[in-house]
């Protein structure tokens, strides 16, 4: 039915009465805690301020965690990556490491929005968003990803296979808590990695699907996969069943396209006006998982036969 | 990537009318010393600088904030409507409904059937019924909100086949059908039984946003001397006052209308700012007191008038060797909710009947029948948006050429060949093409630069695992310049001052396309100055003589014109002057570069601005005036046959695309563009119109779509209406030939619309071409491709 034409209008002026620049991490969970989950964390702003604008968030307090120290490192420690909160996706994206170590991801934030987002917005922030097809997220999940949370109370560290609850609810208290770094395997010698993405123009879009693929080869055999998609279900989609179904086989052509069949049979996309119909993102998904397949192995040092 | 290609090929066959007004202007030939050139855009360091004044930086003292209650219905009856709370809201100045409206409830830029406030029925999702002016943006929402409408739902029209069946809802009171025209050459029948093939093909597009960059905005400020002034970026400032006045009560003189630079119109500012003006000017006249309405992007998508969505029926026939001999076609043509630019203009003014005339394409066919429907529905309207019906039916006829093609077995560029027109074709509308007609030599010069044939052998797959193919496009096309209607006259004032420098008074508005530049340009090279010693006058109604609207391409021509006839009658001033300086007649003087001089004595010279002292002070004329109207134009009523319009550009483009045959995705490999301008008066910013063009026309190939459902928009803002980034838009190469037009400033025809033309159609049968994937519904995403791929039975399998 008709839209609410209110709910479109958006406001020039930010109705926020506080902005707060913590110096410490520990002062930004301090504040945090005494708004009383009435106050938000905002770093590269590019979700945050939008919301603001259409009302759709409703905070009077903002925590600006953009300038706490020790946050933006991309570093190796020993066989992990660990990001920091604070790292920009055009970061992410230019650092050698993840190119190297993680190309998925590196690939997948070079895609978030335009060279101005990226270079403000987080890979922190993309995963407190909980989108079901975010760039950073999606190849996240299929790196097996865990994160730190911090709030004044302590930390946590919370695997992203149970960090999305549904869509834009984290396991993460936005108004408590601050997600402090990500950290994940580097890809070893006999592993890769690929991120698809297929959408109607080449940026600053909603993607028709996205799908991220790690992939471990034994020869010429597919030791196991990783198939994370998007959006195919309110939270990013690890694509178990496809995973299952290659785990031990031969790398084949055969295998890869059966894997795609296997995938449409388990994850769900919708039909929707703007990104598509069930229909044609149900082929494509066979399309991508074959793909992805393929181009994670390759990198893996395995030739598809 | 400028790469001039300067043909310049004469050829005319004159009527008499034409010879006489290019008798008068006598500027075809002049050798050229300030037009021509590539001087740079005058607005360019103030817009990379930040300093060029946009509409939303414009305040007035003590403005209030206007704002539109919507309908939420695309269809319906006002039952009541209560606006007691939202006038006891503290900070609201007024709460405006139909019944206190000071003059007519209507305004339109042809027929006034849009109501300023609807009283008893809305016809479509978006449509006001009640205004508000207030002291903040906030209090004005927050008094929409307390606005209590109740509307009894109508059954709401959403396909215009729907509109015509006779037990249809009516939207207004005169019924669906807006216009019913028609147009018939020969006999079809007969065409088509000498046919060798006949296709019968639909082709259909959707409702289109401009995406313009800047949102609407305009002010409305009551001057002490009761005259409203109105202040916003505008095409057509004429238009606005002739709609402020009767909506506000008062003669038309009463009204002043102040042009703002343009952040991007595209003919969409064509008639929103009559809207929004309308609109501002009854809140400021109950106030007393300036009112600024500045539409949100999503009210611009909802609100505004967009490109009118077609469905296009086309049955052609074609003997074996590509000669057309049959084109019967039918356009349902939806118009929306109101007329806007929709319905005609005697003769041939309005995109309706524009769209019927370029229907059959530019090609000489014998036998033509078109039936060209205009309908109401419950949507959004139909209005002018670079190409004015034109990109429409260019995306039909050159779809179905390349199918003729293929179903012959011969080449795309081999049919247009056959067809195109030439010098002395005769068109659809009987109108035989007396001058400056290099279509063919467009189609010549592209496929030499874009090596059609090279490219067109070397299609095909990509990659060993066959998932990507190689495919090139053509498209032809054609545009008028000029509106067709009988009052399409533009007028100009030039005045000379005392030291040499001039002002210049020109109605045209600047949006981007360059008016600014190009027209002092037209002007100093008549006066033998440089472009930096005119300084034009910005639009306003009040200082500049009534100049049409900046539409239809008719800006440098008819404008250029008048320009030159009124730069000449200053100019005897001068030459009267320095006859008597040098003692020399005046025929063997010229002006070139701020000197007057003996031609056959260039070394007797006076400085321009010495001899405009001695004019001044002898009591010359230093304001000249200029009008020019484009030679009659003539369309029969019942037959459609006439001359609509007096000249066209041509224009021939090509693609080559890679199309990913499993998921539908496209890739722009190359492209050029050909042009046959007759004279680029400033090629650079030439250049700029037709990259500018070429990426918009592949916005509508490949993703642009206002998505209704219901009648309701579904991507109101620029996140799910998509038009092409940098990275969509490949290199493109522009050809630019010079045939010249006798009717032209220097030869020029107009050129803002054209690159927008054919570039939808070359993308679609380029990715026809690689793929089989024929898209008929635009636009041409990946999923349709993707299936019109699967319809076709797969990609070729060479």
């Amino acid at each position: 039915m008709a839209l609410a034409f209110e709910k479109l209008h958006w406001h020039s002026k930010l109705e926020v009465a506080e902005y707060l620049v913590p110096a410490s991490l520990t002062e930004a969970l301090d504040m945090l805690a005494s708004h009383g989950g009435k106050a938000r964390v905002i770093a590269g702003g590019t979700d945050v301020i939008p919301e603001l604008r259409s009302r759709k968030l409703d905070v009077s307090v903002l925590v600006d965690v953009s300038r706490l120290p020790d946050m933006d490192g991309i570093e190796a420690d020993g066989d992990d990556i660990v990001i920091g909160g604070g790292v920009t996706h055009a970061a992410a994206a230019a650092s050698p490491l993840i190119q190297d170590k993680a190309s998925a991801l590196a690939t997948g934030c070079g895609w978030v929005g335009s060279p101005q987002i990226r270079n403000v917005a987080t890979l922190a922030g993309n995963l407190v968003s909980g989108q079901p097809a975010a760039d950073a997220s999606v190849p996240l999940l299929a790196l097996d990803a865990e994160v730190t949370i911090a709030s004044a109370k302590g930390e946590r560290v919370v695997p992203l296979s149970e960090f999305f609850l549904g869509l834009g609810q984290t396991a993460l208290d936005p108004g408590r808590e601050i997600l402090t770094s990500i950290r994940f395997q580097a890809l070893a010698d006999n592993q890769g990695s690929a991120y698809l993405r297929l959408a109607k123009r080449k940026a600053l879009n909603l993607p028709i699907l996205v799908c991220a693929v790690k992939a471990t080869a034994d020869g010429g055999n597919i030791a196991s996969a990783a198939i994370a998609l998007g959006p195919v279900a309110p939270v990013p989609f690890r694509e178990r069943a496809a995973e299952e179904f290659v785990a031990g086989k031969p790398a084949t052509m055969e295998t890869l396209t059966q894997a795609g069949e296997t995938a449409t049979a388990t994850c769900n996309p919708r039909d929707s006006l703007l990104r598509g119909s069930c229909d044609y993102r149900t082929e494509m998904v066979k399309v991508f998982v074959r793909r992805g397949l393929t181009a994670a192995l390759a990198q893996a040092g395995c030739t598809v036969k | 990537m400028q790469d001039k290609t300067q043909e310049k090929t004469k050829t005319q066959v004159l009527t008499r009318e034409e010879n006489e007004l290019a008798r008068r202007l006598r500027t075809a030939d002049k050798p050229l010393t300030v037009a021509g050139t590539s001087i740079g855009r005058r607005d360019d360091p103030l817009k990379v600088t930040g300093k060029l004044k946009y509409g939303a930086d414009y305040s007035a003292e003590g403005f209030l904030f206007g704002k539109i209650l919507r309908s939420p219905h695309a269809h319906a009856l006002i039952k009541s409507i209560n606006v007691k709370k939202a006038q006891e809201l503290e900070g609201v100045a007024a709460v405006l409904t139909a019944e206190d409206l000071p003059g007519r409830n209507g305004f339109g830029a042809i027929i006034p059937d849009q109501p300023v406030i609807c009283g008893d029925k809305v016809r479509f999702v978006g449509d006001g019924v009640a205004l508000v002016a207030a002291e903040t943006e906030t209090i004005a929402h927050q008094a929409l909100k307390l606005i209590e409408v109740e509307y009894e739902p109508l059954p709401g029209i959403f396909d215009p086949r729907d509109a015509m069946a006779e037990d249809a809802p009516k939207i207004h009171e005169g019924g669906n059908i807006l216009s019913d025209d028609k147009m018939v050459k020969g006999d079809v029948d007969a065409g088509f039984a000498e046919a060798d093939v006949i296709l019968e093909r639909t082709y259909q597009v959707p409702f289109l946003e401009h995406a313009y960059l800047e949102p609407d905005t305009t002010m409305a400020i009551p001057q002490p001397d009761g005259v409203m002034l109105i202040e916003g970026p505008m095409q057509a400032p004429f238009t606005t006052r002739r709609n402020v006045a009767p909506v506000l009560g008062v003669p038309i003189n009463q009204v002043r209308v102040r042009q703002i630079h343009m952040g991007g119109g595209f003919g969409g500012k064509e008639d929103s700012p009559i809207d929004l003006s309308c609109r501002a000017a009854v809140l400021a006249q109950a106030t007393g007191r300036p009112v600024k309405i500045t539409l949100e992007r999503e009210e611009v998508t909802i609100q505004t008038a967009k490109r009118h969505p077609m469905i296009m029926e086309l049955k052609v026939g074609v003997k074996k060797d590509g000669t057309l001999t049959a084109f019967q076609g039918v356009i349902y043509d939806e118009q929306g909710a109101y007329a806007s630019l929709g319905p005609k203009i005697p003769p041939a003014g309005g995109s309706h009947v524009h769209a019927m005339v370029m229907m059959p394409g530019p090609y000489e066919i014998p036998n033509v029948k078109v039936d060209a429907y205009l309908l109401y529905t419950n949507h959004p309207y139909g209005g002018a948006m670079r190409g004015f019906g034109a990109p429409q039916v260019h995306i039909a006829h050159e779809q179905m050429m390349d199918e003729l093609a293929a179903e012959l077995g011969i080449t795309a560029v081999d049919i247009r060949e056959k067809n195109a027109f030439r010098l002395g074709s005769q068109t659809a509308t009987g109108q035989v093409l007396s001058q400056s007609v290099g279509l063919r030599e467009t189609l010549e010069s592209c496929a030499d630069r874009f090596k059609w044939d090279e490219r067109l052998a070397a299609t095909g797959w990509v990659d060993q695992a066959h998932t990507k193919r190689r495919g090139v496009g053509v498209a032809m096309g054609w545009y008028r310049t000029s509106i067709g209607t009988n009052g399409d006259g533009c007028g100009a004032a030039v005045h000379l001052h005392e030291d040499g420098s001039v002002l210049l008074y020109s109605g045209i508005t600047e949006m981007g396309q360059g008016a600014f530049t190009v027209l002092p340009q037209i002007c100093a090279e008549e006066l033998g100055i440089m472009p930096e010693d005119v300084r034009l006058v910005k639009p306003d109604t009040d200082l500049v003589p009534e100049s049409g609207p900046t539409v239809g391409s008719r800006s440098t021509t008819l404008m250029g014109n008048a320009i030159i006839l009124a730069a000449r009658q200053v100019k005897e001033s001068l030459m009267d002057t320095a006859s008597m300086m040098l003692m020399v007649p005046t025929e063997r003087l010229d002006a070139k570069g701020r000197k007057i001089y003996d031609r056959e004595n260039p070394d007797k010279s006076l400085d321009f601005a010495a001899v405009a002292a001695r004019a001044m002070a002898a009591g010359k004329r230093m304001i000249g005036q200029g009008w020019w109207t484009p030679p009659v134009p003539s369309l029969d009523g019942h037959t459609g046959q006439g001359s609509p319009y007096h000249v066209y550009t041509y224009s021939t483009h090509m693609v080559q695309v890679v199309v990913d045959v499993e998921t539908g995705e496209v890739e722009l490999e190359d492209y050029v563009a050909a042009f046959d301008v007759g004279k680029a008066i400033n090629p650079k910013a030439l250049e700029g119109q037709i990259e500018g063009g070429v990426a918009m026309g592949l916005g509508y190939a490949l993703m642009e779509e206002v998505v209704l459902v219901e009648g309701v928009t579904q991507n109101p803002s620029l996140q799910g209406y998509l038009v092409p980034t940098m990275l969509d838009v490949p290199d493109i190469q522009p050809v630019i030939l010079e045939v010249t037009n006798e009717l032209g400033p220097y030869g020029a025809k107009g050129i803002g619309e054209m690159p927008n033309i054919p570039a939808t159609p070359a993308i679609i049968n380029a990715i026809a071409q690689a793929s089989n994937g024929r898209v008929r519904r635009l636009p041409a995403d990946p999923e349709r491709i993707f299936w019109a791929i699967k319809e076709a039975g797969g990609p070729p399998q060479d």
